[in-house]
């Protein structure tokens, strides 16, 4: 009967207040990446915080940051970078919630030689065309690499055919592929070793819509956390509720990867010494970020925690 | 129905058969196995060869349209260097490309970036087909820039002609296709264009999927990276690599196999996900791609096992037959041994003349029915010996066991035989070797002299018993009137010697002691000098003279010697049998063993001294046969208590056997004591008649069986009444319970017995029976006058 009530309570204010809808939009398709939003769907607990959340996933052809700035969606995952450098830009977004912790960029050599980012110098290296190619230029330049950088669309075939020398990997999504393409002994060279340990995703909400609903921002963000919580708990359902979601969205992706990913997220979330969760924005890093971003002209001035995340300190 | 089982289990028939079905099982499983590991290595090989060179001869048509499509591109770019000058006419290129090669679905010429200034950014002229027409268009733009695509930038770092990887083309037909990348360079060697002709992956699949081995088996491909390119799971292509499937299912063949066909290896593989499965691969060297064919082993083999099933159906109930028919035939062929065994059986329980078997069909069941005929023959013969040599065996040993009763029976044997006396104690053992001996003892008193003799007959058996007999009889009769021992001895010589033409001859000692003083007079003819033992233990060799045995010289004269016995002295006389008694390894006994044991043994009673050295005789022995008669005499002279008075006749004692032989000893027994008592002729009769009666009652009914048992008749006289007293220890018999007889009948139709009492109760003043303990007493009193 109490159930029923709410539900009948819940109806009305959707209705009523339908401006209160959250769009969230991830930056990829779907995947394991985004494992604790589908579950928080799933599990019910976006619905059991009062919130009507819709999950719009972009495309290989659109792109999260510009959704949101046209106002297509009210929510997005980017990582703590982009963040400053669009804040830095000019778009007007709210950190509610740092799911990652640490990075999950590595280069993987094609060739046994190449062992540390030393050895990388002057050679062709494969990078996304879209992302992280800031940092990588970033890094070319910290280190006086003057690696060639060679942009490549959505796969590994650069790397198989040889074409270059090592490629940027995420180490849940490229370096399966790579792992899976044959190349089992690859050796990967974390960028995290190198100093350039930076938290990714985290969930930005635009800043007109968190002023508008600050408690539906932040009871997003809480939901959001319970779901990847629950994750960390259930990896094996977790998958189960991914795959569910690949399935429905009509998306190519074999389970094997998307428990290797799961993995490997769930691990980047994690604190080094705790081995758990924090969810927290670490402003070291952030100090981090701006000090590379000012000193190689990315960014015209620092951005503040306080910026970053709406005023909360 | 277990013992039948048993019966079945344990017959020839059945482990003849049961040997039959191992070996002919064993062969038939051999030759099955051996026929199908050889057919299935023969299918196997076929198969291989078979699925390779169907995958061989796919790969060589790929590689064919692979070529023409290389070749094309190669002439065509010679049109695009000469027409550089004009962007437009490459439209025409493209086209004449799609024209020439009808396996070419689209082509491009895509240009560096701003190689025409005129053309801006992007400019490539494209050129497919759709619904049988060929179309042109200019691919490049802001949301397809070609520049980044594999098929483009791949072949301009590598600097080489490149086939891509198949891909979902979004921006030119919308398929899924692989491209063939030609670069072109200007005279400066510099990059200006990448020239392309694509083939959709749908012919590949169309070539990989005309493989045809078998029902179930399947093909497909994979590209540089084990990417799916065709594959039975639509779903996989482009989605899914050969190493992932390794993976989870962690399969290192699959792994290793992976890898060799993504490095261009052929070969074949076998793996097992729940059935065992066989992949043949070989490269397709223009791309980098391989091609797989997968063929299931019960595919390969359903013939081969089919096969090995149809002969198992027909080999499994032809076994059965074989091991039924053999078994039935086995059993049939044996049948007349079962029916030997049972006519061995009746032979077997005395019954020679049992019937054989008939059966002669074969050489083996004729060679054992004359073998049985001839044994049957054999044993009836045998038989009949036999019972001719067994009867006059026994009638041998019954007269031996007759005349050893004899020979026994003229031995005293009834000891002590003095019972009346205190003053001497008295035993003798004559254990003969064989039935009858040649060994003699005897001794009786008279004029309170105690007269001794030992002897032994020269030989054994019957021939020495008889002269011991000669010799007993003649020394009882000779030494009751000769008191002389050397004397006595004379005339046992000359009687001996007389007609002795089989050369016998006997030793033997003679002696005569006074119970009165223990002046022992004895005359040694040849014999084992006798042992004294002293009162405090001494053994000693009584002295004696060489002389002659009896029997060898008649008239030779013997010397008398003589010598004092002390009360409490043991005198052993004994025999060569005693000394001489050998045990297995030919040990004599040994005259030193006997002085140690009789001096040992000094103060024992005679009896104990006789039976404990027989028994240590026995113990040396050790079941050695004994090979002489063993015979020893041992007398005392016991210190009395009471001054002993001569036999007055007023109580006297005789131990009989149950032995009609013993009745003679019964009537000099009565005579004497009538003598004694100086009674009548009548009443001697009479007593004699009611004794003997009584007494021959007792061996009748108390004693029926043949064993040798004592019968005792004490007399005594009290007034004028003579008390007989006769107890034996047989079974229990009232005498007086017997009816009188009735006199009217004639002897032959009266009952046993019933004489017998009548005539005791006539002589007798009273006759009364009791029962005390194991003993019959019966009690007779004759009154005098």
């Amino acid at each position: 009967m109490k159930r029923l009530l709410l539900h009948i309570l819940i109806l009305f204010l959707i209705n009523v207040v339908d401006a209160q809808q959250i769009v969230f939009t991830p930056q990829w398709l779907p995947q394991s990446q985004f494992a604790g939003y589908y579950v928080a769907m799933e599990k019910g607990f976006y619905e059991e915080a009062g919130l009507d959340v819709v999950i719009e996933h972009t495309s290989s052809s659109d792109n999260a940051q510009n959704r949101l700035k046209e106002g297509r969606c009210d929510a997005i995952t980017m990582t703590l970078f982009d963040a400053i450098i669009n804040i830095d830009n000019g778009l007007e977004v709210v950190n509610v919630l740092q799911t990652a912790l640490h990075t999950g960029l590595v280069i993987v050599p094609r060739y046994d030689e190449i062992k540390t980012l030393d050895d990388m110098r002057e050679r062709r290296v494969g990078i996304w065309r879209t992302h992280y190619n800031y940092l990588a230029e970033i890094i070319n330049k910290d280190l006086d690499l003057d690696i060639e950088w060679i942009p490549f669309v959505q796969n590994i075939n650069l790397y198989v055919s040889g074409a270059v020398d090592a490629t940027m990997a995420m180490v849940y999504n490229e370096a399966y592929q790579i792992y899976s393409s044959g190349f089992e002994d690859m050796n990967f060279i974390s960028l995290a070793d190198y100093g350039y340990d930076f938290p990714e995703e985290g969930v930005y909400f635009s800043k007109d819509y968190y002023e508008k609903y600050p408690d539906k921002a932040k009871a997003f963000a809480e939901a959001s956390r319970r779901g990847w919580e629950w994750a960390h708990e259930h990896p094996e359902e977790t998958l189960d509720i991914v795959m569910k979601v690949i399935e429905k969205e009509n998306m190519p992706a074999g389970r094997q990867h998307q428990k290797w990913m799961l993995k490997e997220i769930l691990l980047l979330q994690c604190d080094k010494e705790s081995g758990r969760p924090t969810f927290e924005l670490d402003e070291d890093k952030i100090g981090q970020i701006n000090e590379l971003l000012v000193r190689y002209n990315r960014i015209k001035k620092v951005v503040t925690k306080s910026q970053i995340t709406g005023g909360k300190q | 129905m277990k013992a039948n089982r048993k019966l079945l289990l344990s017959s020839i028939s059945t482990h003849l058969s049961l040997f039959i079905l191992a070996v002919t099982s064993t062969l038939l499983i051999i030759i099955v196995a051996l026929n199908y590991r050889s057919s299935r290595n023969l299918v196997e090989e076929e198969s291989i060869e078979h699925a390779q060179s169907a995958l061989d001869n796919t790969i060589l048509r790929i590689d064919n349209v692979l070529t023409s499509v290389e070749t094309a591109v190669h002439n065509i770019s010679l049109m695009v260097k000469d027409n550089i000058d004009d962007p437009d006419y490459m439209y025409d290129v493209t086209r004449l490309l799609l024209v020439n090669n009808s396996y070419i679905s689209g082509s491009a010429v895509a240009f560096e970036p701003n190689y025409y200034q005129e053309k801006g950014h992007f400019y490539s002229p494209y050129s497919y087909r759709e619904n049988d027409e060929i179309l042109s268009k200019q691919l490049g733009n802001k949301d397809y820039d070609y520049h980044y695509m594999d098929w483009y930038q791949i072949p301009k770092l590598l600097d080489k002609p490149y086939w891509s990887e198949p891909y979902f083309d979004q921006g030119g037909a919308n398929v899924i296709m692989t491209t063939y990348s030609y670069p072109l360079y200007d005279e400066e060697g510099q990059l200006f264009a990448i020239l392309t002709a694509d083939i959709s992956l749908e012919w590949f699949a169309e070539q990989v999927n005309s493989i045809k081995t078998y029902p179930n088996s399947f093909n497909l491909m994979i590209g540089r990276g084990g990417t799916y390119l065709v594959h039975k799971d639509t779903d996989a292509i482009l989605n899914r690599t050969m190493f992932e499937a390794a993976m989870a299912n962690d399969d290192a063949v699959i792994f290793k196999t992976a890898h060799d066909m993504v490095d261009g290896k052929r070969g074949m593989a076998e793996y097992d996900y729940g059935e065992k499965t066989y992949l043949f691969y070989a490269p397709v060297a223009a791309t980098g791609w391989s091609v797989a064919v997968s063929c299931l082993h019960s595919d390969i083999f359903a013939k081969v096992d089919d096969m090995r099933g149809k002969v198992m159906m027909v080999a499994l109930p032809g076994l059965l037959l074989l091991v039924i028919l053999s078994y039935i035939l086995i059993k049939y062929t044996m049948r007349p041994l079962t029916d030997f065994a049972n006519s061995a059986m009746e032979i077997a329980k005395g019954n020679f003349k049992a019937e054989l078997p008939k059966n002669k069909k074969n050489y083996e069941m004729r060679t054992l029915h004359n073998s049985f005929s001839f044994m049957q023959r054999s044993l009836q013969n045998y038989i009949d010996e036999l019972q001719r040599t067994t009867a006059n065996k026994e009638r041998i040993e019954s007269e031996l066991r007759i005349a050893r009763d004899i020979q026994m029976g003229m031995l005293p044997k009834i000891f002590p035989p003095f019972p009346k006396r205190d003053d001497v104690d008295l035993y003798a053992k004559l254990n003969p070797a064989k039935e009858v001996g040649g060994d003699l003892y005897d001794f009786f008193i008279e004029d309170n002299k105690l007269h001794l003799i030992i002897g032994d007959v020269s030989g054994k058996g019957v021939p020495a018993s008889l002269v011991m007999a000669v010799t007993c009889r003649l020394f009882r009769t000779v030494a009751s009137s000769i008191h002389i021992p050397s004397q006595i001895v004379k005339v046992l010589n000359n009687a001996i010697a007389e007609s002795n033409d089989s050369n016998m001859f006997c030793t033997a000692f003679v002696g005569i002691l006074d119970l009165a003083t223990g002046h022992l007079q004895y005359c040694n003819a040849g014999h084992n000098p006798p042992i004294v033992v002293s009162s405090d233990g001494k053994a000693s060799f009584l002295p004696v003279k060489p002389n002659l045995a009896m029997g060898l010289w008649e008239d030779f004269e013997y010397q008398d010697q003589e010598c004092k016995i002390e009360k409490g002295t043991n005198i052993f006389l004994y025999t060569d049998g005693v000394n001489e008694a050998e045990n297995t390894k030919k040990e004599l006994y040994g005259e030193e063993r006997l002085l140690n044991f009789l001096s040992q043994h000094y103060a024992d009673k005679p009896r104990d001294v006789i039976e404990k050295l027989y028994d240590d005789i026995k113990g040396h022995a050790n079941d050695a046969e004994q090979n002489d008669d063993i015979t020893m005499l041992c007398c005392t002279m016991v210190e009395s208590v009471e001054t002993s008075e001569p036999s007055t006749g007023l109580s006297k004692k005789l131990v009989m056997r149950n032995n009609i032989a013993d009745i003679a000893l019964m009537a000099e027994f009565i005579e004497n004591l009538c003598e004694e008592n100086q009674l009548p002729m009548d009443a001697t009769f009479n007593l004699n008649l009611a004794i003997e009666e009584a007494v021959s009652n007792v061996m009748k009914y108390a004693y029926p069986s043949n064993e040798e048992h004592e019968i005792l008749l004490t007399v005594n006289k009290e007034n004028n009444n003579i008390i007989f007293e006769l107890s034996d220890t047989g079974k229990a018999f009232d005498p007086t319970k017997m009816k009188d007889a009735d006199v009217t009948l004639s002897a032959e139709e009266r009952p046993i017995g019933g004489l017998g009492i009548f005539l005791i109760r006539k002589i007798m003043k009273s006759v009364e029976y009791k029962r005390e303990g194991e003993r019959n007493v019966l009690i007779m009193i004759y009154e005098l006058n």
